[in-house]
């Protein structure tokens, strides 16, 4: 994200969107203007990147701008790059032709048959002859019949050797910035063998735009009171005071920041908790993993019912082996075996009571609760995992939580239990609700609860209740009515974060928990 | 839950001034899930819960919804059972196999309807799979009467004995019909170990059935069948009378008349069957509108009771009499009478009330320390993620985190649904790594945290500990980072400062990586991911980590003790 942001800094804000006064000035607009302001003529990047100390990378952004701007005018033409030929570079001391013949009169050959022989020219004729066409164009020699002397311009260099010396020393020109002159030598040499090599360019070249630079002028004279961004000097020097701010565009997006953030489904189980808290109910808490006897035994679960078998419940094992000891449970195994044994007219068998399983529900936690602090009047939950042995689906999970609750008190009856429900999911934000019995081997009466959903636009199964039997609570040692509810709660969360696939939830993507809102009210 | 489908003809038929739409959604009143409905076939399909076998036919459901439409209330009718010379003379030796037989006979005029026969069988699987429990403890055969010739004999048989089973061409012997056919194959297992095994034949040695796998193609039901004979065989009184309770009824409905057969049994005596001796249980008026909140009169739960087909009748100032058919083995005592009068009052008649206590809620101390802890790792920047405890032991393994932890340490799982072996986690870090490895695409830093249950080992049983794992990934992140804000959750959240030791550990970089102590007690270790890991898991940039035993560092910190002021 840093590096986004540093990105924008050179970025002219007005380049995001069109049709909007131009305010404001960016430090490299500013450069490039004011050299502009004082150019009749047209003047390419590189000059204004030789003239303005910027980078030619930054006179092109700060062009674009001006341009998008309608500041100043492009022009792009062709021009052509031209440098000495690989040939006369490498030659040992390169001279002309007409200027090696001047030397070779010098060294005293005179005579045209002579010098054509001459270690100067060995014997290339037709070198000769044009060495002496140009030597006579340059005013340099005189001729009559087979001889060949010298006149006083011989002194002077000749327009193409100004040429030639200009680009050994500069390497290369641009065909667009000779003179007359040099331009008139270029054509001829041009024409020559081996001595230029020539490249075509487009080049582009800027001026002010002319129609502006009345705007153009206010903007660099306020520019010099208007600041970009304020500073710690600019505070501590006071300078703030005689200066304006630039218009930032307050209006473009910025990017984000990371966040740290809690998990949507512990926030969701957060905000469920403090409902229940509000409506009188304290959090209890118990083991993951549980004793057959008190996932099953304990709620009046006979132990050949379907839903003790491997293929519903996880089973725990490890190499030192796992066995409830049951030490606690004496008293309590007397009476919960007695009461299996009077209702499913089936042996109960101590031993079926000690493998450790993945609790299927919270319930046993509840239980073991109730049995250890005996209260005559209470309100619990929990909101906690459980585990069931199915297949992983898109709406089944083999580990997920539960809410469960229980009042339990002398007067507790069904009507409160419909009650309570009721207020709850008024403030889950559920209105409309209807109950139906139904069948748990640990509550009688039972009840499941139906309320209608307006997002998904149907009726769904919400959760489970009823009066714990007396079966169960009476070996517990209470003796009290204990209304008990309770049911999954991934579901509610898939509703609330709408999600059709209950995995997601556990998906841990990133860009998933990046995107949930953390204020719905 | 079983599925039962019912003729919307039979509901219509059976209810002259009610609306077939207005019974449907009566329905689940009774406690029934209306599974789908379909109108070219002209069924609905009804989910039935395994409390109520007697739901498991059109009849069941039917005799329940004319009660609750006061059709007809009280106990169902039930024409006489007239008594026969038929015996089942049991074997002594049946006492310690499957020792119980009931059963009895039917006459109609009238052959079996094809419909009628697929009722049947459906009632029968359901249940077999439910009150049955997969045929274990009772199972049900029914019979073509008229080949049969009494006295039958429940015997015990070797297993060369032959005889043709149902659906089968030929004669097998017992032990081809357990391994060859595919009913012998699915419920051998509940003869396993058996030398001689259950068999049920006539005085002409006609097999009858071999309960509890299959009966005998000799006495196949099909549609010119109109006499039956109804058996049922267990190991659990109590369901099998409850069985053929249900079986008495639903044949009572289809018109035929029940014939009653004497069982011979040399440890039980001589028993007549069916036995539909009503089940009548007392319970207190006061009881029941105690704890339905309700002020209902006996006559209004006489009514109620009624309406459920059971009969009530005023036992004295305070108690009423409850009789209920004999097939309701659901019903254990008086609070399960009051299920029976909150379905005859009716549930949505039961008005809302809440109960206004002093009680005050609270979260938990985990609960509550959690959330201060969030609070900090979230204001240091991290995301919390959410892994389940449940890990296959393939990502323990890619983790290295079994190189550092005893394979003895650990529980492991029974895994049905697939191969992989399964385990409780011991550490959070393996899953946290692997969180990153699913995020490899998204903007780094990434900075993540979990706070979890950690299981292990400890003697015959297990212990469940809370963790917290802290992961920093970015192409810089080093040890100094991560013991930088290890040292700040430590500091913001308790004001105490960790001392960290060199430390070798096969998942972190060797050098880079520390034991995290608190008050000189081990508390977990810190450092650089190793690079093994982090090539195991594919991941493209550094991880820096941390996992602290947070009960361990509670105890030490003595948070558990710490009150408010």
């Amino acid at each position: 994200m840093n590096q986004d942001r540093l990105d924008r800094v050179d970025k002219s804000p007005d380049e995001q969107k069109s049709g909007r006064s131009v305010s404001s000035l960016h430090p490299i607009e500013r450069k490039i203007l004011s050299i502009l302001r004082f150019k009749e003529d047209w003047i390419t990047d590189e000059e204004l990147a030789a003239e303005s100390n910027l980078t030619l990378d930054q006179i092109r952004r700060g062009v674009e701008w001006l341009k998008y701007k309608n500041l100043i005018q492009i022009d792009e033409f062709n021009d052509v790059s031209f440098a000495l030929s690989k040939s006369v570079l490498d030659a040992d001391k390169f001279v002309l032709p007409e200027r090696k013949l001047v030397n070779t009169i010098q060294a005293g050959t005179s005579v045209i048959p002579q010098i054509i022989k001459s270690s100067s020219f060995k014997g290339n004729s037709n070198e000769l002859f044009g060495a002496i066409r140009y030597s006579k164009k340059n005013h340099w020699v005189h001729i009559e019949g087979d001889k060949i002397s010298l006149l006083d311009d011989v002194l002077q260099q000749s327009d193409e050797e100004q040429l030639i010396d200009k680009l050994f020393a500069s390497k290369r020109l641009l065909l667009s910035k000779l003179d007359s002159k040099d331009k008139a030598s270029f054509e001829d040499l041009k024409k020559r063998p081996n001595i230029l090599t020539l490249e075509k360019i487009v080049k582009k070249r800027i001026k002010l735009s002319l129609d502006n630079t009345k705007d153009i002028d206010d903007l660099l004279k306020t520019g010099d009171r208007i600041s970009r961004k304020m500073s710690k000097d600019i505070l501590i020097s006071g300078e703030w005071k005689n200066i304006e701010f630039e218009q930032l565009d307050v209006e473009a997006p910025l990017p984000l920041f990371n966040c740290g953030m809690k998990n949507p489904l512990i926030d969701f189980i957060d905000e469920v908790k403090e409902i229940l808290i509000g409506m009188g109910f304290s959090e209890i808490e118990g083991s993951f993993t549980q004793p057959s006897f008190w996932n099953f035994d304990a709620l009046f679960i006979p132990q050949d019912h379907s839903a003790r078998e491997m293929q519903d419940t996880f089973y725990l094992k490890s190499n030192q082996g796992l066995s409830y000891a049951l030490e606690k449970e004496k008293l309590l195994i007397e009476s919960v075996s007695q009461v299996h044994k009077e209702c499913w007219n089936t042996l109960w068998n101590k031993e079926e009571s000690r493998p450790y399983v993945l609790r299927t529900h919270t319930t046993p936690v509840t239980l073991q609760y109730l049995w250890q602090k005996s209260p005559t009047s209470d309100k619990l939950f929990l909101i906690d995992r459980v585990f069931r042995n199915e297949k992983v689906t898109y709406k089944h999970l083999i580990e997920f939580h539960q809410v469960e609750g229980i009042f339990t008190s002398k007067d507790a009856n069904l009507r409160q239990l419909i009650g309570i429900q009721s207020e709850f999911y008024k403030k889950l934000g559920v209105n409309k609700i209807k109950f139906w019995p139904t069948f748990f081997p640990y509550t009688e009466p039972s009840m499941q609860s139906m309320v209608y959903n307006e997002k998904l636009n149907k009726w769904i199964e919400l959760f489970g209740m009823g009066i714990f039997r007396t079966e169960v609570t009476k070996p517990l040692g209470i003796k009290q009515p204990v209304l008990a509810w309770g049911g999954g709660f991934e579901r509610l969360a898939m509703i609330r974060f709408d999600l059709e696939d209950i995995r997601d939830l556990y998906s841990n993507k990133l860009k998933w928990l990046k995107s949930v809102p953390r204020c719905l009210l | 839950m079983p599925v039962v489908n019912v003729k919307l003809s039979a509901i219509k038929n059976s209810f002259s001034h009610v609306t077939i739409d207005k019974i449907i959604q009566e329905l689940p009143y009774l406690g029934l899930d209306i599974e789908g409905r379909d109108e070219n076939a002209g069924i609905i399909r009804l989910e039935f819960n395994p409390n109520r076998p007697d739901f498991s036919s059109e009849n069941g459901i039917i005799r329940s919804l004319r009660g609750l439409f006061e059709t007809e209330i009280g106990l169902p009718q039930i024409n006489d059972i007239k008594p026969t010379q038929y015996v089942v003379q049991v074997d002594e030796a049946m006492r310690d196999v499957r020792p119980f037989i009931y059963s009895f006979a039917t006459k109609r005029s009238n052959p079996l309807t094809n419909d009628e026969i697929m009722q049947l069988i459906s009632m029968q699987e359901d249940l077999h799979n439910g009150l049955g429990r997969k045929r274990r403890k009772a199972s049900i055969g029914i019979h073509n009467l008229d080949v049969l010739t009494f006295p039958l004999r429940y015997i015990l048989s070797d297993k060369h004995k032959k005889f043709q089973p149902l659906d089968s061409e030929l004669p097998l012997s017992i032990e081809d019909v357990l391994l060859q056919t595919q009913t012998g194959r699915t419920y051998s297992y509940i003869l396993e170990g058996m030398e001689m095994v259950p068999l049920l034949i006539d005085s002409q040695n006609h097999v009858v059935s071999l309960p509890p796998i299959v009966n005998s193609s000799y006495t196949r039901v099909d549609t010119s069948t109109s006499n039956l004979l109804v058996e049922v065989t267990a190991t659990n009184a109590k369901y099998a009378k409850q069985m053929i309770s249900i079986l008495a009824y639903e044949l009572n409905d289809m018109e035929f008349s029940l014939l009653s057969i004497v069982t011979d049994s040399p440890y039980q005596g001589k028993l007549l069957s069916p036995d539909l001796t009503p089940i009548i249980m007392d319970a207190k008026i006061a009881s029941i509108n105690d704890l339905l909140g309700t002020n209902l009169s006996p006559q209004d739960i006489i009514k109620c009771l009624e309406k459920c087909r059971c009969n009530g009748s005023v036992k004295d100032a305070e108690s009423i009499v409850c009789t209920a058919p004999s097939y309701r083995g659901d019903l254990f005592g008086p609070q399960d009478l009051c299920e029976e009068v909150l379905l005859g009052y009716g549930i949505r008649n039961l008005l809302p009330d809440y109960p206004y206590t002093k009680l005050v809620g609270e979260k938990n101390v985990h609960s509550k320390a959690f959330e201060k802890l969030r609070q900090v790792m979230i204001g240091l920047g991290f995301i919390e993620i959410v892994n389940p405890s449940i890990l296959s032991e393939t990502l323990f393994k890619m983790s290295l985190a079994n190189l550092d932890l005893a394979a003895d340490d650990s529980i492991l799982i029974n895994s049905i649904e697939n191969n992989n072996l399964e385990m409780l986690r011991m550490r959070l870090y393996p899953s946290m790594v692997n969180t990153l490895s699913v995020n490899i695409h998204e903007k780094y830093p990434q900075k993540l945290f979990e706070i979890g249950k950690v299981f292990k080992q400890d003697g015959s049983g297990v212990t469940e500990g809370w963790s917290l794992v802290a992961a920093i990934a970015h192409d810089f992140t080093d040890f100094s980072e991560i013991k930088s804000t290890l040292e700040s959750v430590m500091k913001f959240c308790f004001d105490i400062d960790i001392q960290t030791s060199a430390t070798t550990k096969p998942f972190l970089l060797k050098g880079h990586s520390a034991l995290v102590s608190l008050k000189n007690s081990p508390i977990g270790c810190i450092g650089e991911v190793h690079p093994q890991v982090l090539e195991n898991f594919s991941m493209r940039t550094l991880v820096s980590i941390f996992e602290i035993d947070l009960s361990s560092a509670f105890e030490l910190l003595d948070l558990y003790q710490r009150r408010f002021l």
